[in-house]
């Protein structure tokens, strides 16, 4: 039988998972764990969330961003505030499912849910945050990224362990800009088959990238920082050579990741198109589309 | 005209919307057992053993049903009569499992938590049999098997169809140019949004009760009949309010076995699918491949085509027997051809069977011949709408080979019509052709049928009666699909009667209430129930002016009806209302009421022209349907407004055949990938195109006052027009559907590598 309770706030949690020995699950949006249950998943109690105020926030300071668990991705998405300091944050959370799921899938949820397509992932990724989980013995720990999304849907929480707030540097370079894009099946409602965080610190008088981020999503089990495209196009001028480099890159970077899966030889080409696109926001240039025969050898 | 061609909206609507309206799962059934299915996880074996203990010791369980305890009568799904011939290899629980889904054991307990726990603990061993997950291989396979004279049930093909008329081969041997493709079609899923249910009920006077959202009543009851082993008499059926069907609850899936049940455990039993098992057990689109080669003259005249089809109907025949035949029907109906060859054959595969689907093998025959048409366009270096009016039928035409007249056939109305609205030959003109998005336009052209005619008994039987409190009583078996048939036959008696159309009752639909029907099939209600419909209006209209010229004590020739009352010519002063005529016969020991059945004469085309214009992204190889016209001759549209909806659905429902839907089966296992929304992808609002709709409404002579079918024809040329449409933009000649991104991308690539290997060879021959 299946047990459900309900927590306003931190303090009730915590006595309602210390007090368990079963299995616990947090229900806040419940667009995951709702198809978990109707598949079978069994868990012994199920601890609704969804109502706790300190659970659903966005705090904004000079250093960093934070935000609990429990704010639903609409939220997220029609917050000025994060839409001036973290438009990256912001795109991606515009792009995750529907209106309908937005409203109720949480940006926690989509963390602990760790699905390869998750459009969340690769923005938070990328942007450095830092993850805190209250631990089911009630202590807190504070992770990077990798340290919490660790394989396709795993995670390092335990029974009874929950993420709390997701805290955002904002501190990258002199002028940061940022982009995010996604191909799905569809434009919209639509699972990502690859996505694409940008971050770079550029400058504008110069023309120069003086650092860059780049992170992709659905090319593997966990999104991926590649560090080999970053280092191409660091301190670079951006022109169409630049361009041209930054989509070629990518395309190793897709037969490194995937070297051999089905998927391979439509991603390779795709994820140009998407490259293409994260350039033109970036800096709201026109850039060339690439000459084939360079893509396809 | 004041109630038809006009706008009504559906008369069901607002209970619809407002959730008044009762579904089968929203009925209270005191005592009511749930059920859960447990289904095949493998595609081709022999059940070794099931072990049901620790599900049976479940507290809760009533009973476990599996081959071993249920009758194994063999039956055909798809039959509507009694003493309908078909294949009958289908049964409740087969002891030999012929795809992945296929029904091994049910379990019927309390409450439905407590059935699906119970299933979940039952163990099945299986004796693995070597499956066949296509037709090409069925093809080949049943080769080999007729060769060594093997028998089993996959031998050989359920049904092979063959015209030819003319010579088509010499035709082909002699022509300027023949041009030749190879088109596929996937299997796709109705995805209504009621998934599967049924309920079944012991009466009082030993029968069973089946309430059940279906398309023939009649149907439901023979194939339970049969399945079971009773009378069909045994069993009454009901039609529940349906939510959406297209073909996929045309054939009783889950009632024998829910009848079976109610029978046995003297309770009722609700068996009810949810969206998965929806999509893995019970019907598909067929898959079918077509090879085709069409002959011209250089101005562009067909002289001859030929046409062979491979369709993999999956694992059991249901209407499997009857695709190939109703595949070849539209190729003769449609273009002028004087020598033409079709070969259409069914195989079965170790897949989910094949059923009905909006158009019934019209939106593949359309998919493989409308294709090659542009094909054959781009070949002759000609204008495919150009092409196309060289060939296409004219009014009156006859199909070839059964001589049956195509009616008012205003095909190329639309396509005169429809292009000139399109700006065509502009679009066509100035279509870019550099950098990332390249843009193309499509057109095709389809045909489907107007009912059965002349095969199987098209007739239709409606009784209506006068109220006495002036409404009508309309007795007749209609299943309305969600789609507003009714409201648009009601349309047509109100415009009989002159009557407002809410003031019409429908009967229950019921195999104790009604005459026997088709039911909801082929294209079949506007055009043949809305002319039974309209006769039996104007009948009881004669009659109620006779009841009212003995009334009155005038000729009847001096009256007439008005807004549901009886007038006399002369004045304006009513004389009698409906209702005060049907009290009156009533006090007679009469009825004021009218039955009458009509009989089909004909079976027109209804023809329709879709243009669109589409932009493809070389990257991400990703889709947009820019705009879109259907242009459509229906005779006469009785209520445009649910015309046009039917249509937007159908382009909507098309656009997923050409670019998204497919279940996609694992050709190692069998296993279905494409068995829920976050893997089978449908046409979502922001996908859609702005979509025009232009009616060519010449009347059908034969058509209840000129009207003729839409619904299923407004998926048919939809695909194919999306198709021709990308070739066009990215000059590629894409034929396998439906044309994901991965599809565009390898077909850039394979253009890419010929083009370089043709460089490098001019290069080597300089």
């Amino acid at each position: 039988m299946v047990q459900a309770a309900k927590a306003s706030n931190l303090q009730e949690l915590s006595v309602l998972v210390k007090g368990f020995s079963g299995k616990v699950s947090f229900i806040a949006g419940g667009t995951d764990l709702i198809i978990a249950l109707q598949q079978g998943a069994r868990p012994d109690l199920i601890i609704d969330i969804s109502s706790m105020d300190d659970l659903n926030f966005i705090e904004i300071d000079a250093e960093e961003v934070c935000i609990a668990a429990a704010t639903p991705l609409s939220k997220l998405a029609q917050h000025r505030g994060l839409a001036a300091k973290l438009p990256l944050l912001t795109q991606a959370a515009m792009q995750v499912g529907s209106v309908q799921i937005r409203n109720r899938a949480t940006i926690g949820g989509n963390i602990a849910s760790a699905v390869p397509g998750g459009d969340l992932l690769p923005a938070l990724k990328c942007l450095g945050c830092r993850i805190e989980i209250l631990r089911r013995d009630n202590t807190v720990t504070s992770h990077d990224f990798d340290e919490v999304v660790t394989g396709l849907g795993k995670t390092c929480l335990g029974n009874g362990d929950m993420i709390t707030t997701i805290r955002i540097p904002l501190r990258f370079g002199r002028n940061r800009i940022s982009a995010f894009g996604k191909i799905g099946r569809r434009r919209e409602l639509t699972i990502a088959r690859l996505n694409l965080a940008v971050l770079a610190d550029y400058e504008t008088d110069a023309n120069r990238i003086n650092d860059i981020r780049i992170v992709a999503g659905a090319i593997g089990p966990v999104p991926l920082r590649l560090r080999l495209v970053e280092k191409r196009l660091r301190g670079r001028n951006v022109n169409q050579a630049f361009v041209d480099d930054f989509l070629h890159s990518l395309i190793a970077a897709v037969d490194a990741a995937i070297s051999g899966r089905a998927s391979q030889a439509y991603k390779r080409i795709a994820i140009m198109g998407l490259g293409l696109d994260l350039m033109q926001n970036l800096f709201e240039k026109e850039f060339s589309c690439p000459e084939k025969p360079k893509a396809l050898t | 005209m004041k109630h038809i061609t006009t706008p009504l909206p559906i008369l069901d609507g607002f209970d619809k919307v407002s959730g008044r309206l009762c579904y089968a799962a929203d009925m209270k059934i005191e005592g009511l057992l749930q059920t859960k299915l447990v289904f095949s996880t493998v595609a081709h074996a022999n059940i070794k053993n099931i072990d049901m203990e620790e599900a049976r010791a479940v507290p809760g369980v009533i009973e476990i049903f599996h081959h071993g305890n249920t009758p194994a009568n063999t039956y055909n799904s798809t039959i509507w009569f009694e003493g309908q011939e078909g294949v009958e290899d289908e049964k409740m629980f087969p002891g030999l499992v012929r795809h992945v889904g296929d029904r091994v054991a049910a379990v019927v307990a309390e409450t439905q938590q407590i059935a699906n726990h119970a299933a979940s603990l039952i163990k099945v061993e299986y004796d693995i049999l070597p499956a066949i997950f296509d037709a090409l291989t069925a093809e080949r396979f049943c080769a080999q098997t007729t060769a060594s004279g093997q028998d089993s049930v996959f031998d050989k093909p359920v049904n092979e169809t063959v015209f030819d008329y003319g010579n088509t081969r010499a035709a082909l041997d002699s022509a300027d140019l023949v041009v030749e493709d190879t088109v596929t079609t996937p299997k796709t899923h109705h995805c209504a949004l009621e998934n599967h249910i049924c309920i079944a009920k012991p009466e009082a006077d030993g029968r069973v009760l089946i309430l059940t959202p279906c398309q023939s009543i009649f149907a439901v009851q023979v194939v339970v009949a049969r399945a079971i082993g009773l009378p069909a008499s045994q069993f009454r059926v009901i039609k529940t309010p349906i939510g959406g069907s297209f073909g996929g609850k045309a054939e009783p899936v889950l009632d024998p076995l829910c009848a079976w049940f109610a029978k046995t455990l003297g309770r009722p039993v609700s068996i009810a699918l949810n969206r998965s098992e929806t999509f893995t057990a019970t019907r598909t689109r067929s898959k079918a491949i077509g090879h085709i080669q069409t002959a011209v003259n250089r101005d562009g005249r067909i002289l001859a085509r030929k046409t062979s089809v491979l369709v993999d109907i999956g694992a059991y025949c249901t209407g499997g027997m009857f695709l190939p035949e109703s595949m070849s029907q539209r190729l003769r109906r449609i273009y002028k051809i004087g020598n033409q060859s079709y070969r259409g054959r069914s195989f079965y595969t170790n897949t989910l069977p094949t059923g009905a689907y909006r158009g019934y093998g019209s939106p593949q025959i359309h998919a493989i011949s409308e294709i090659n048409l542009d094909h054959v366009a781009q070949q002759l270096g000609m204008d495919p709408v150009k092409f196309r009016m060289k060939n296409l039928v004219h009014p009156n035409d006859t199909d070839p080979v059964t001589g049956l007249d195509l009616g008012n056939a205003r095909i190329r109305d639309c396509v005169e019509q429809g292009s000139a609205h399109f700006g065509w030959s502009k679009k066509r003109a100035t279509r870019s052709t550099g950098g990332r998005l390249k843009r193309g336009l499509g057109m095709a052209c389809a045909t489907h049928i107007n009912g059965c005619f002349p095969g199987f008994h098209e007739a239709t039987t409606a009784t209506l009666r006068v109220r006495e409190d002036g409404g009508l009583d309309l007795t007749c078996a209609l299943h309305d699909l969600g789609c507003g048939s009714n409201t648009v036959l009601a349309q047509i008696i109100a415009e009989v009667l002159d009557i407002s159309p809410q003031r019409i009752n429908f009967s229950r639909v019921d195999t104790d209430i009604c005459d026997y029907d088709l039911g909801t099939r082929a294209s079949r209600m506007t055009y043949i129930a809305g002319e039974a419909v309209r006769r039996t209006a104007e009948r009881l209209k004669v009659q109620a002016l006779l009841v009212a010229s003995s009334v009155l004590n005038c000729p009847d020739t001096e009256l007439l009806i008005k807004d549901g009352r009886v007038f006399r010519c002369s004045e304006s002063e009513d004389a009698a209302s409906l209702g005060e005529l049907a009290t009156y016969e009533i006090t007679r020991g009469r009825s004021l009421s009218a039955t009458e059945t009509y009989r089909a004469t004909a079976n027109p085309g209804s023809y329709a022209a879709h243009f669109a214009e589409v932009e493809v992204d070389i990257l991400s190889g990703a889709v947009k349907v820019l705009t879109y016209l259907a242009v459509h001759d229906l005779g006469r549209a009785i209520n445009p407004q649910l015309v046009e909806g039917q249509i937007h659905g159908g382009i909507q429902m098309g656009m997923g055949f050409a670019l998204f839907e497919d279940i996609d089966i694992n050709i190692e296992n069998g296993h279905m990938r494409g068995d829920r929304f976050s893997r089978y992808h449908l046409v979502n609002a922001p996908e859609m195109p702005p979509v025009e709709v232009l009616l060519v409404e010449k009347k059908e002579p034969t058509g209840p006052y000129g009207a003729k079918a839409v619904g299923e024809i407004a998926t048919i040329p939809v695909a194919p027009a999306i198709v021709n449409a990308i070739n066009h933009a990215l000059d590629t000649n894409i034929t396998e559907l439906p044309i994901t991104p991965e599809r565009i991308i390898e077909a850039l690539s394979l253009a890419h590598l010929q083009h370089n290997s043709n460089e490098q060879k001019k290069a080597g021959t300089q």
